[in-house]
């Protein structure tokens, strides 16, 4: 039997406001030591160059030192700040027919994928992922390389979880 | 040569040399371009001494003919009922295996020297990111036309077992039906209003240097006849200015002249035509070309208009299929996931959308305007430049040219602005969904919601407070926006389509 019931769109969920779970906490934390510890490096190797008692830095870098630490200071803040503040807005919802990523600071995004859709799915794990417990779930549509649905900081076995939930889903073969 | 009972390697008809000497000599320009200043510096010397010129001549021609010979001498094929195996290379040997069901295009062509003796070449392309193709070069129509008909076939068997069978065959000799023709005048016509003059210019690469020497020699060699003529010394601001426009619309004109040669050139004896469920677009005044497009695999009709041709009425309709792998073509003729009619009319236009997406409304429908909150945007931050280019000029030049100046340049940014906030717009209805949108000329998208890949909502923390969000419909063949509309609509018409694709299940390919 077909059903064929008129729908009210304002009454279907609306993707914005559908209730959310939070990837892992530590996402945040790894995103923050990795900026701190590469600033740190950067504005240390350059400190040494600059106080070094062997070779003085010519007069012009020596003159333009501290407005260039303050330059990749300020960098460094930057993006420090923006991971402390928009790391924990990044959530996802699963549902039966689709997958929902919200995220952004200042533009906020919310990236709606149907399941039925996706040709291509896989779990990324860098070096410092893997060592955090971390994983990276890539879902891809016939939409293009630009718009690959990426969760980043999905504890390994949550991604898994997902990852095999979209590929037992009946509608993928559809196309 | 018969399609169906060759179950061996064989060699393809020697006619294909020609073809392989052309590409060899092709592939030998181009990067010759790169050897030319360094042969242009040399080569008084060595005209001189010992004609060494007609030596490199000779041995270029003899390393031309003889690689088109071996090129065609170890180019081995066999066809089977079901696919295509293919060796080449002479030092480097390639094997290809081609079954045709991975086929996404048959692609007939006919370059000018295959004119007179009826032979064309059948180009099997595949889709999916690693791209492979398979040409046969030198054949008959017929024998074209036969292979054609085989790969589709055995496509279509193939798609039939692997999908519940809603698929129709289509018995593609006998119900080809020409949709549309595009006369000589409006081939000029697209000349005129669409800038084609690439397709000349780009065959002269090769000679731009000469080209340019030759221009600014001619220049200074005028110099003492114009001031002789204008009195010397006396470039006097009317004469040089008149002189100017003179020389402007004398380009204009020979642009314009180019650029209806290269429409002819490559649209002559456009046919769109519908074959079963396929579209095929034929043209070419040389080269014959011949591109196929499926109908279930168009996923967004375009209408575009150029400021003249929304003053002539006339529109070039895109057919954009999924692109394939990952190259975006921007050129919109070698691009093979686009199928252009150029320069139709209206309600051709109309008919032919029709026939693709029915019972669209893409040129009747009301449109939504998006909020004036966009005007402003674009007038406080994108047109930042253009106030301080304003400002700059109205410091850097006297008060009696600098006001008019500036004001003129402000004027134009906003006027600009104003327009293209006006031309943005969506509309929907059960089946579509449109977008509207442009500056000078204007452009119409039409896409069901069936073939929505993903969409996304975006909204900026000012649009949020604005209650406003940017739409984005992801498509096969490309996206989709529209800014700043009212939140509500723009999270109702994204949940319709989710809707309407989660629900319903409809194929996309």
């Amino acid at each position: 039997m077909m059903s064929n019931d008129v729908i009210e769109t304002d009454a279907l969920p609306a993707i914005v406001a559908l209730p959310s779970e939070p990837i892992s906490p530590k996402y945040r934390t790894l995103n923050l030591v990795i900026t701190g510890v590469i600033f740190t490096i950067i504005l240390g190797v350059m400190t040494f160059a600059y106080v070094q008692p062997w070779k003085p830095l010519p007069e012009d870098l020596a003159f333009a030192f501290p407005f260039i630490m303050l330059a990749i200071g300020f960098v460094g803040t930057a993006i420090f700040v923006y991971h402390l503040l928009a790391d924990v807005l990044i959530r996802f919802t699963l549902r039966e027919q689709d997958l929902v990523l919200h995220k952004g600071l200042v533009f906020k995004q919310v990236i709606c994928q149907p399941i039925l859709r996706i040709q291509h799915i896989d779990i990324n794990r860098g070096p410092i992922q893997r060592m955090a417990g971390l994983a990276t779930l890539q879902v891809y549509s016939a939409g293009g390389s630009a718009h690959t649905l990426a969760i980043h900081g999905l504890p390994v076995e949550q991604a898994e979880t997902m990852r095999q939930f979209v590929l037992n889903h009946k509608d993928l073969t559809l196309g | 040569m018969d399609v169906n009972n060759d179950e061996k390697w064989q060699r393809l008809s020697a006619w294909s040399i020609l073809h392989f000497v052309s590409k060899q000599l092709r592939e030998l320009a181009s990067s010759a371009v790169y050897a030319l200043p360094v042969f242009a510096v040399g080569i008084n010397k060595w005209v001189e001494t010992n004609h060494v010129l007609v030596k490199i001549l000779a041995g270029l021609t003899i390393y031309i003919v003889l690689g088109g010979f071996l090129r065609y001498w170890f180019y081995r094929f066999q066809l089977h009922a079901s696919r295509i195996e293919i060796k080449t290379g002479i030092f480097e040997r390639k094997y290809t295996d081609l079954p045709f069901e991975r086929i996404q295009n048959v692609k007939i062509d006919q370059p000018f020297y295959y004119r007179w003796l009826k032979l064309v070449i059948v180009t099997l392309d595949t889709a999916g990111s690693s791209k492979e193709e398979a040409s046969i070069v030198a054949v008959t129509r017929d024998y074209a036309q036969d292979l054609k008909q085989q790969v589709m076939q055995r496509k279509q068997s193939v798609e039939l077992e692997s999908a519940s069978g809603d698929t129709e065959i289509s018995h593609a000799e006998s119900d080809e039906k020409v949709l549309n023709r595009r006369s000589l005048k409006d081939l000029v016509l697209h000349g005129i209003t669409n800038n084609r003059v690439w397709i000349l210019i780009g065959a002269a690469a090769p000679f731009y240097d000469d080209v340019y020497g030759a221009v600014f020699g001619w220049i200074e060699s005028m110099q003492p006849e114009i001031e002789q003529m204008l009195g010397a010394g006396s470039s006097q601001f009317w004469y040089v200015s008149v002189l100017g426009l003179f020389f402007a619309l004398l380009i204009i004109v020979a642009m314009a002249l180019l650029s209806i040669a290269g429409s002819i050139f490559i649209f002559y004896g456009y046919t769109l035509s519908k074959e079963g469920d396929r579209y095929i677009r034929r043209s070419g005044l040389i080269n014959k070309q011949e591109v196929g497009m499926k109908r279930s695999r168009v996923q967004m009709v375009k209408m575009k208009q150029d400021w003249l041709d929304v003053i002539l009425k006339r529109i070039n309709l895109y057919l954009e299929q999924n692109v394939t792998g990952n190259e975006f073509e921007r050129n919109d003729l070698k691009a093979s996931n686009k199928l252009l009619v150029p320069s139709v009319k209206i309600d051709e236009a109309n008919k032919i959308t029709q026939d693709v997406f029915p019972a669209h409304q893409t040129r009747e429908i009301e449109f939504n305007s998006i909020s004036p909150r966009y005007l402003i945007h674009v007038l406080w931050l994108k047109l930042l430049p253009f106030y301080l280019a304003a400002f700059v000029v109205l410091i850097e030049s006297n008060a009696w040219l600098g006001v008019p100046l500036s004001v003129g340049i402000i004027t134009l940014a906003v006027t600009a602005a104003y327009i293209r906030w006006k031309r943005w717009g969506i509309a929907f209805d059960d089946n579509y969904i449109y977008v509207r949108k442009g500056l000078l000329g204007v452009e119409y998208a039409c896409f069901p919601y069936d073939k929505i890949q993903q969409v996304r909502f975006k909204q900026s923390i000012f649009m949020r407070r604005k209650q406003l969000a940017t739409p984005y419909f992801v498509l096969a063949s490309g996206k989709a926006r529209v800014p700043f509309l009212p939140q509500s609509l723009a999270s109702n018409i994204l949940n319709k389509g989710l809707y309407r694709v989660e629900s319903e299940k409809p194929k996309w390919m």
